[in-house]
C-alpha cells in the first residue's frame, strides 16, 4: 500500500568492497526497481583499472582554470564553436515573423509565407542535429575532465601526511572532493560556455533589434535593461546573501540531527530529550525563517521580472506607435519600420532580457567555480610533510633493527615533545614504553613508522635511515595498531583483508583464531560476510580491538606497533595474543604500548618516557633493582595484586 | 601532579530538589512545536496520514491557492489584451483612432500591476507554507527519534536517517507545494484554449498538435532518466563514502601501505561514475533538442496557418500574436502532468521511509503507573536475567547482588557481556526474562526518567559532540555552573589538561574528539557523569587508557564526592579491580563466582584463568601454557602460528614500491 520501497533499511545490502558496493536502493519506487537493475546490469566492470600511484609529488605547472584546459584548447573551441552555431539557429525564428508579417501575410502573398515555413523548420532540424551534437561533445568532455580531477586530487590526499590529517577537518576535506569539484565541473561543462553562449545570443539580438529599428532598440537599451539589470542585480546580492544562509542553518540543521543520531545513547542516559527537542526545534525554525526570507526575495524578483516584461511590451507598442506615425502613416510594408518589425520587436525583446538575467547569473557561477579552483589549488600545492625523496629506495627484507638518534621533535614549534632522544632496538627483541599519559609514547612510535619527521636526529631501521627509503616498502613491513580501532564500511571479512587485499579466506580465519576472535565469528549468522555496521558499533570494544589486530597480522608485519592496542581486550585474550607474538615476530621487533604493567612487563626492554625523554631503560629486573619510576610502578602494582581486593 | 582532592567540595555538586528537574531544559523555546503529526493509521494512503500536517496550514494554503488562481486569470488576459492593442494598432496610425489602443493599453497596465501585487503574495504565501511543512515534518521526525530506543540505534545507519530527514522530506514538500500548481495550470489551459477556439478552432488544434508529442517524449526521457539519475546519486555516494573513509581512516590506510589501492577503488568508482553521467548525457542529447524543437514547431505552425488565415481575411493579426503568446500555456499542464507524476511515485516512496521512522514503537516505555525514584539507596539486585540483542543469548540466567554503598567489580572475557548488563541496568533494552531491582523496587515500575537520572555511566569510548569541553561536560546538566563543571573536572582530573588547551572549557572539541588523547577524553566522559554526582556510578573500562597514578587519583575524589555511593567498575586492569570491594566473575553469560579478589583467586581456577599474567608473578616459574589456551594443546597452538610464520612472504614478494 505504502511503498515500503525495496528497503533495505536495516543496515543490510553494505556487502562488497568498501565503498563500491551494493546500491542504497532503500526506497527506490518498486516499479523503477527493474530498470533501475537493468542498467546495472549493463555497466561495464571497470575492475582491473591500474592507476600508477607514487609518493612523489609529481612536478608541474600549478594548477588553475588554464593549466587544467590547456591540454583540450582545442576541443574547448570546438564546443564553442558549436554553442555559437546553437545560438544563430535560435534567433533565425524572430527574424522569420517579420518576414512573414511584412513580406507575407500584409501583402497577402501565400508564396513567401511557405518558403518562410520550408526554412524555418528546415533550421530547426538543423538545429536538433547541432544542438545534440553539442550537448554531448561538450558533456563527456566534461566528464572526463571531471574524472581526471578526481582522480589527481585523491592521489595527493593519499600522498599528504597525517598532520595534514589531524590538522584539517574531514568535513572541509570532503567538500574538496565533492562539491569544491562539482563548482568546478558546472563552471566547465555550463557556465563558462553558457557565458560565451549568452554574450553571443545577446550580440545577435541587438543586432537584429537595429535592424528593426535604432530608436526603438536604444529605447529598449536605455530604459527596460538598466531596469532589469538592477532589479537582477538586486535580486542575485541579496538572495545570494539569504541563500548562503539557508545553506548554513541546513548544514547546522543537518550537523544537529547528525551529532544527535550518533550520540543517541548519551542523549537517551542524560535525559537529554526535551532539551534537544527545543534546541532543534530552535534551529530548524531558524532554518525555517532563513528560506521565508528568500522565498520573499523570490517572489518579488519572479513577478517583478514579469511585470516588467509585459510593461516593456507596453512601452514598445506605444513608442513604436509613435515611431510609426511619424515614419511610416500609412503603413507601407516595404517602409522603414513596419508593424511587423514592431510585432517581431516585441517577441524579441521577451528573449533580450534572457541573457541580461544569466549573465548575473553565470557570473555567481563564475566567482564559485573560481572559488573552487583557489581550494583546489591550495590543496594540490600542499606538499606532504613526510616526503619520499626521488631516490628513495625500498627496504629489502627488514630485519627490524632499530635505532633512534639523538632525535628530538614538537607537534608545535616551540613545544617539544621529545628532546634528543637515543634508542638502540636490536632485531628479534621485543620493548615496551610505558609512561604517563601524554609523555610522548605514541609520538615516539608514530616517529619510528614515519608518520612524521623527526625535527631533529633521525630514525634508522636496518640502517637505512628512514628519510631514504619508500614509504611503500617501509610500511608494507611495519604494521601500526592504534588504540582506537577503525573499522571501514564494508563487511568484517573486507576489513581484515585491507591490510592484504589478496588474503585467503583460510588466511583469514588463521589470524581470527590468533587474536582469539574466531568464535565470535563462528557465533554471527553471515560470519566474515556481516556487515560493519556503523563502524563497528554491534560489537563490544573489545572484539573491536582484536579485529583490528587481526587485521595487523594478516599483513605479516616484520615489525610491529602496538600502541595501547589492547586496552579494552580482557587480560586472557591479551596474553594468547602475546603469545602469538612472541611466536609470529620470532627474531622479528615488537613495540608495545601498554598501560596495564603485567602487559609492559614482558618484553625484553622496557622503557620509561617522560619528561619529553627516555628516563630509564633496561630489562624488567634491571629496572626494579634500579629501583626509581619504574621499580615504584612494579611496587604498586605487586601491592594491589597480592594484598589488595580484601574487604 | 594534579590539583589535589581536597579542592573538590562535594556540596556544590547538587542534587535535583524534585522529579520534574530530572530532565534538565536551558534552552530557550523560540518557535512553537509543530501544530500536528501523522496520522497513525497505517492502513491509509500516504497523502492521508500526512494530511494533518497540512491541514493545520489550511487557512494560508487556501488564501495562497485563491491568489494563484487570480494572478493566473490576470496572466491569461494579457496575451489577449496585447492582441487587442496589435489589431487596433494600425487604425490608430492610419486613421489617428487611437483611444481604443489606449483603452486596451491601459487596462493591460491595471492588470499587471494586479498580477504584480496578487502573485507576489500568493506566491509569498505558499512558499511560506511549505516552508513551515517542511520544518514541522522535520521536528516531527526528530521528536519521535528520541523516544526510541538503543535497539532501534543497533539497526539503524545513521546515514540513511539523515537522508531520510532531509532528501525525502524535500520531495514530499515538492509534490505537495506542485500540486496546486497543476490547478492553476489546468485553470490556463481552459481559459487559454477557450479563448483560441473562439478565434479560431482549427488553428487552436493547430497550436496544440505539437503538445501531446512533446508530452509523450518528456515522458520517455523522464523515464529514461530515472534509473540512471538514481545510479548517478549511487555512485556518487560510491566516491563519497570511499573518500570519507580515506580521510578518516587515513592514518589505517598508511600504516598498511594501502593508498595505491585505495586509489584504484577510487578511480574504479569515479569511472564508474563517469559511465552512468556519460549515459545521461548521451541519452539529453538525443532528447532534449527534439522536445526543446517540437515545441517551436507548434510555434511555426500557428505563424504559417494563422499567417494563411489572416491573408484568408478569417482572423486578425493581433490574434495571431496573441496564439503566439499562449503556446506555452497550452502546454504547461502537460509537462505538469509528466512532472507531477513523478513526483508523485518520489514521494510517495519518500512518505514510506519517513513513516518507516514514525511508525517506529520505542521498544522501552514508562508503564501507566510509574515510580519515581528518588534518593535511592543504590541496592541492586539482577535475578535470573536473561537477554540477547538478536537470536542469540547474551546473558543466561544472570543472579547477583550489590549492596548500597557497595563498590564491585565485574571481571569477565571480552564480549562475555559486561556492557550489556550495564545498559540492562539503566533499562536501555528490555530484558527477556527474569528480572532487575533497584531498592527492591522492579526498574521496569519506575519512570525511566529518574532511574536515567540516579544511573550515572561512563562508557570505555567516550563519544564526544564536537562543542566546548565546557558543554560536554554539562551535558546532563546543560544549566549547571562554572564552579560546578570545575568541581566535576577536578574530579575526573580533567582540570589539569583543561587548563593547557587554547581556550580552556570554551575549547571545541572536534569531530568526535579526535583532537583529545584516547586517556583525555575518558577523563571528560568521567566527569559529565559526575557533575550528577549519581548515586549509582558504572564505570565500564572507563579507565582503560588512563594510567594507574592518576586513576586512583580518580577513585579518591569518586569517594569523596559522595559516601555510600553504588558503584560497579567494569576492568581488566588488576589496578582498577583492586578499587573493589568484591569481584563478580561473568562467564557463559552468568555470574559464575562472587567474592573478594583474594578469594577468587585462591579457589576459583577460571578467575585465574581470566586474568591471565596477572596471577603469575615474575621469579615465579611460568604457569602452563596448556591453561591459558582454553581448549587447544599448546603444541597445536605453536603449530599453528608457525604455519603462519612460514607463509610470511620472502621480501621480492611484496609489490615493489615507486623506485624500482
Ligand atoms: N596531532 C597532535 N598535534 C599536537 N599535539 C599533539 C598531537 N598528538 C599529540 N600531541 C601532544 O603531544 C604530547 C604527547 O602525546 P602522545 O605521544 O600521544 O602521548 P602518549 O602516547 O604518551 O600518551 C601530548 O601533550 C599531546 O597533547
Ligand atoms: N548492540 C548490539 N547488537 C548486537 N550484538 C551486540 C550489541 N552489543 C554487543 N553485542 C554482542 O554482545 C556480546 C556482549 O557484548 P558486550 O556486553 O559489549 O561485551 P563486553 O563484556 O566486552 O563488554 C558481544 O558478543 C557483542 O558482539
Ligand atoms: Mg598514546
Ligand atoms: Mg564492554
Amino acid at each position: 500500500m505504502m511503498g515500503h520501497g525495496g528497503g533495505h533499511w536495516h543496515g543490510g545490502g553494505m556487502k562488497g568492497r568498501a565503498g563500491a558496493g551494493d546500491l542504497p536502493f532503500a526506497g527506490i519506487p518498486p516499479e523503477m526497481l527493474d530498470r533501475t537493475n537493468a542498467l546495472m546490469a549493463d555497466e561495464p566492470d571497470f575492475g582491473d583499472i591500474q592507476i600508477e600511484f607514487s609518493h612523489r609529488v609529481v612536478d608541474g605547472e600549478p594548477f588553475s582554470l588554464w593549466t587544467f584546459l590547456a591540454p583540450y584548447k582545442f576541443r574547448m573551441l570546438g564546443s564553442l564553436a558549436l554553442v555559437a552555431l546553437t545560438e544563430v539557429l535560435l534567433l533565425i525564428g524572430p527574424y522569420l515573423i517579420k518576414v512573414a508579417i511584412d513580406d507575407a501575410i500584409i501583402p497577402g502573398d501565400f508564396d513567401v509565407l511557405a518558403m518562410v515555413g520550408v526554412i524555418w523548420v528546415g533550421s530547426l532540424l538543423v538545429a536538433v542535429v547541432v544542438s545534440g551534437f553539442r550537448i554531448r561533445y561538450v558533456g563527456r568532455l566534461g566528464q572526463m575532465l571531471m574524472y581526471e580531477l578526481r582522480l589527481r586530487v585523491f592521489a595527493h590526499l593519499q600522498r599528504l601526511s597525517l598532520d595534514f590529517f589531524t590538522g584539517e577537518k574531514a568535513g572541509r576535506l570532503m567538500t574538496r572532493m565533492t562539491s569544491d569539484i562539482e563548482a568546478l565541473s558546472n563552471l566547465l561543462q555550463t557556465g563558462l560556455i553558457n557565458l560565451v553562449a549568452q554574450i553571443l545570443s545577446l550580440i545577435f539580438i541587438i543586432g537584429i533589434l537595429l535592424s528593426f529599428n535604432v530608436q526603438l532598440t536604444m529605447i529598449l537599451l536605455v530604459i527596460a535593461a538598466p531596469v532589469m539589470l538592477v532589479l537582477t542585480h538586486w535580486f542575485r546580492s541579496v538572495s545570494e546573501k539569504g541563500y548562503e544562509t539557508v545553506r548554513n542553518r541546513i548544514a547546522e540543521v543537518l550537523s544537529d540531527l547528525q551529532e544527535s543520531l550518533s550520540g543517541m545513547r548519551l542523549v537517551i542516559s542524560f535525559n537529554r530529550m526535551k532539551h534537544n527537542v527545543i534546541n532543534h526545534r530552535n534551529i530548524v525554525g531558524d532554518y525555517r525563517e532563513a528560506n521565508n526570507y528568500t522565498a520573499w526575495i523570490s517572489a518579488f524578483y519572479n513577478q517583478s521580472t514579469q511585470f516588467v516584461d509585459v510593461a516593456t511590451t507596453l512601452i514598445i507598442l506605444i513608442v513604436g506607435y509613435f515611431i510609426l506615425i511619424d515614419v511610416n502613416p500609412t503603413l507601407d510594408p516595404d517602409g522603414s519600420f513596419t508593424v511587423g518589425a514592431l510585432i517581431a520587436f516585441t517577441t524579441l525583446s521577451a528573449r533580450f532580457f534572457k541573457p541580461i538575467t544569466a549573465l548575473t547569473g553565470l557570473y555567481n557561477e563564475f566567482q564559485s567555480g573560481n572559488a573552487a579552483v583557489i581550494k583546489l589549488r591550495g590543496l594540490l600545492e600542499t606538499a606532504p610533510s613526510v616526503m619520499e625523496k626521488s631516490d628513495a629506495h625500498d627496504i629489502e627484507d627488514m630485519q627490524g633493527d632499530i635505532e633512534i638518534r639523538n632525535l628530538s621533535f614538537a607537534y608545535d614549534v616551540g613545544e617539544p615533545v621529545l628532546d634528543n632522544v637515543s634508542l638502540h632496538i636490536p632485531a628479534g627483541q621485543s620493548i615496551s614504553f610505558v609512561g604517563p599519559t601524554g609523555a610522548g609514547k605514541s609520538t615516539l612510535a608514530k616517529l619510528i613508522a614515519r608518520f612524521y619527521d623527526p625535527s631533529l636526529g633521525e630514525v634508522l631501521i636496518d640502517g637505512h635511515n628512514l628519510r631514504d627509503v619508500t614509504l611503500h616498502s617501509l610500511h608494507n613491513q611495519l604494521g601500526v595498531v592504534p588504540q582506537e580501532p577503525f573499522l571501514f564500511h564494508g563487511s568484517i571479512k573486507d576489513n581484515l583483508r585491507f591490510s592484504r587485499p589478496e588474503a585467503s579466506d583460510e588466511e583469514i580465519m588463521e589470524a581470527c583464531r590468533t587474536v582469539g576472535i574466531d568464535d565470535m565469528i563462528d557465533r554471527l549468522p553471515e560470519g566474515l560476510d556481516t556487515p560493519c555496521h556503523e563502524r563497528g558499533s554491534s560489537l563490544s570494544s573489545g572484539e573491536r580491538q582484536l579485529l583490528a589486530l587481526a587485521r595487523a597480522f594478516l599483513s605479516r608485519p616484520r615489525v610491529l606497533i602496538l600502541d595501547e592496542a589492547t586496552s579494552n581486550v580482557d587480560q586472557q585474550s591479551e596474553s594468547k595474543i602475546e603469545h602469538a607474538l612472541d611466536t609470529l615476530l620470532e627474531g622479528r621487533t615488537a613495540i608495545i604500548i601498554a598501560h596495564r604493567l603485567a602487559t609492559a612487563m614482558r618484553a625484553d626492554i622496557i622503557a620509561v618516557i617522560n619528561n619529553r625523554g627516555i628516563m630509564e631503560i633496561g630489562s624488567h629486573d634491571e629496572l626494579v633493582k634500579q629501583g626509581s619510576y619504574y621499580a615504584d610502578m612494579y611496587e604498586t602494582w605487586r601491592t594491589q595484586n597480592e594484598g589488595s581486593a580484601t574487604v | 601532579m594534579s590539583t589535589t582532592i581536597s579542592e573538590v567540595a562535594p556540596e556544590i555538586l547538587e542534587h535535583a530538589a524534585d522529579p520534574g528537574e530530572y530532565e534538565p531544559v536551558s534552552v530557550e523555546r523560540r518557535y512553537e512545536d509543530p501544530r500536528a503529526t501523522i496520522d497513525r493509521d497505517r492502513s491509509k494512503h500516504w497523502f492521508k496520514r500526512l494530511f494533518p500536517i497540512l491541514w493545520v496550514n489550511k487557512w494560508p494554503f487556501s488564501i495562497a491557492i485563491g491568489g494563484m488562481v487570480l494572478s493566473m486569470l490576470f496572466g491569461v488576459a494579457v496575451p489577449a489584451l496585447i492582441g487587442k492593442a496589435i489589431d487596433a494598432l494600425p487604425a490608430a496610425v492610419t486613421d489617428g483612432e487611437s483611444s481604443t489602443l489606449f483603452t486596451f493599453l491601459g487596462i493591460l497596465v491595471t492588470l499587471a500591476t494586479l498580477r504584480l501585487v496578487i502573485g507576489f503574495f500568493a506566491m509569498y504565501q505558499m512558499s511560506r507554507v511549505s516552508n513551515q511543512l517542511e520544518g514541522d515534518l522535520r521536528s516531527v521526525i526528530y521528536n519521535h527519534l528520541v523516544t526510541l530506543s538503543f535497539s532501534f540505534y543497533d539497526r539503524i545507519q545513521t546515514g540513511q536517517v539523515i537522508s531520510r530527514a532531509n532528501s525525502d522530506i524535500r520531495a514530499i514538500q515538492m509534490f505537495l507545494m506542485m500540486s496546486p500548481m497543476m490547478l492553476t495550470s489546468v485553470l490556463s489551459f481552459t481559459f487559454a484554449a477557450a479563448y483560441m477556439a473562439s478565434v479560431s478552432v482549427t488553428l487552436t488544434l493547430a497550436a496544440m498538435i505539437s503538445t501531446p508529442i512533446v508530452y509523450l517524449l518528456s515522458m520517455k526521457l523522464r523515464k529514461l532518466m530515472f534509473p540512471l539519475s538514481w545510479l548517478t546519486q549511487a555512485r556518487q555516494a560510491d566516491v563519497a563514502v570511499i573518500v570519507d573513509e580515506n580521510i578518516n581512516g587515513q592514518r589505517i590506510v598508511k600504516s598498511f601501505a594501502q593508498e595505491g589501492n585505495q586509489l584504484n577503488l577510487l578511480a574504479r568508482a569515479a569511472k564508474q561514475l563517469q559511465w552512468v553521467q556519460v549515459r545521461s548525457v548521451d541519452i539529453s542529447a538525443l532528447y532534449n533538442p527534439l522536445i526543446e524543437n517540437i515545441t517551436v514547431l507548434g510555434q511555426v505552425l500557428v505563424w504559417i496557418y494563422g499567417g494563411w488565415l489572416v491573408i484568408d481575411g478569417q482572423i486578425q493579426l493581433g490574434a495571431l500574436v496573441a496564439f503566439n503568446m499562449y503556446i506555452m500555456m497550452l502546454q504547461m499542464p502537460f509537462r505538469f502532468l509528466g512532472m507531477l507524476l513523478q513526483m508523485e511515485q518520489r514521494a510517495r516512496a519518500s512518505a514510506g521511509r519517513i513513516f518507516e521512522i514514525l511508525d517506529e514503537e520505542p521498544e522501552v516505555r514508562d508503564r501507566d503507573d510509574t515510580i519515581t525514584l528518588t534518593h535511592p539507596k543504590g541496592h541492586l539486585k539482577f535475578d535470573n536475567v536473561r537477554f540477547g540483542y538478536k537470536d542469540e543469548q547474551i546473558l543466561r540466567g544472570l543472579t547477583f547482588e550489590v549492596n548500597a554503598g557497595e563498590t564491585v567489580a565485574i571481571v569477565g572475557r571480552t564480549g562475555s557481556g559486561k556492557s550489556t548488563i550495564v545498559r540492562l541496568l539503566s533499562r536501555f533494552y528490555e530484558i527477556g526474562d527474569g528480572a532487575i531491582s533497584i531498592d527492591d523496587v522492579d526498574i521496569r515500575d519506575l519512570a525511566t526518567k529518574s532511574l536515567h537520572y540516579h544511573v550515572g555511566q561512563v562508557l570505555d569510548e567516550p563519544f564526544l559532540f564536537s562543542v566546548s569541553i565546557r558543554d560536554n561536560i554539562a551535558y546532563g546538566k546543560p544549566d549547571a555552573t562554572m564552579e560546578e563543571i570545575i568541581v566535576a573536572a577536578t574530579a575526573a582530573q580533567a582540570h589539569d589538561f583543561i587548563m593547557q588547551t587554547e581556550d580552556g572549557y570554551d575549547t571545541v572539541v572536534g569531530e568526535r574528539g579526535y583532537t583529545l588523547s584516547g586517556g583525555q577524553r575518558q577523563r571528560l566522559g568521567i566527569a559529565r557523569a559526575l557533575l550528577l554526582n549519581p548515586p549509582i556510578l558504572v564505570l565500564d573500562d572507563a579507565t582503560s587508557a588512563i594510567d594507574v597514578t592518576v586513576e586512583k587519583a580518580i577513585h579518591e575524589a569518586l569517594l569523596r564526592l559522595m559516601e555510600n555511593r553504588t558503584t560497579i567498575l567494569i576492568a581488566h586492569r588488576l589496578s582498577t579491580i583492586s578499587l573493589a570491594d568484591r569481584v563478580i566473575l561473568l562467564d557463559e553469560g552468568m555470574a559464575v563466582a562472587t567474592g573478594t579478589h583474594r578469594e577468587l583467586m585462591a579457589s576459583v581456577p577460571r578467575y585465574r584463568e581470566v586474568l591471565a599474567q596477572q596471577n603469575r608473578q615474575i621469579g615465579e616459574p611460568e604457569p602452563d601454557d596448556a591453561e591459558q589456551m582454553d581448549d587447544e594443546s599448546d603444541g597445536e597452538y605453536r603449530r599453528r602460528i608457525a604455519a603462519i610464520v612460514r607463509s610470511t612472504p620472502k621480501p621480492d614478494d611484496f609489490p615493489g614500491g615507486g623506485a624500482r
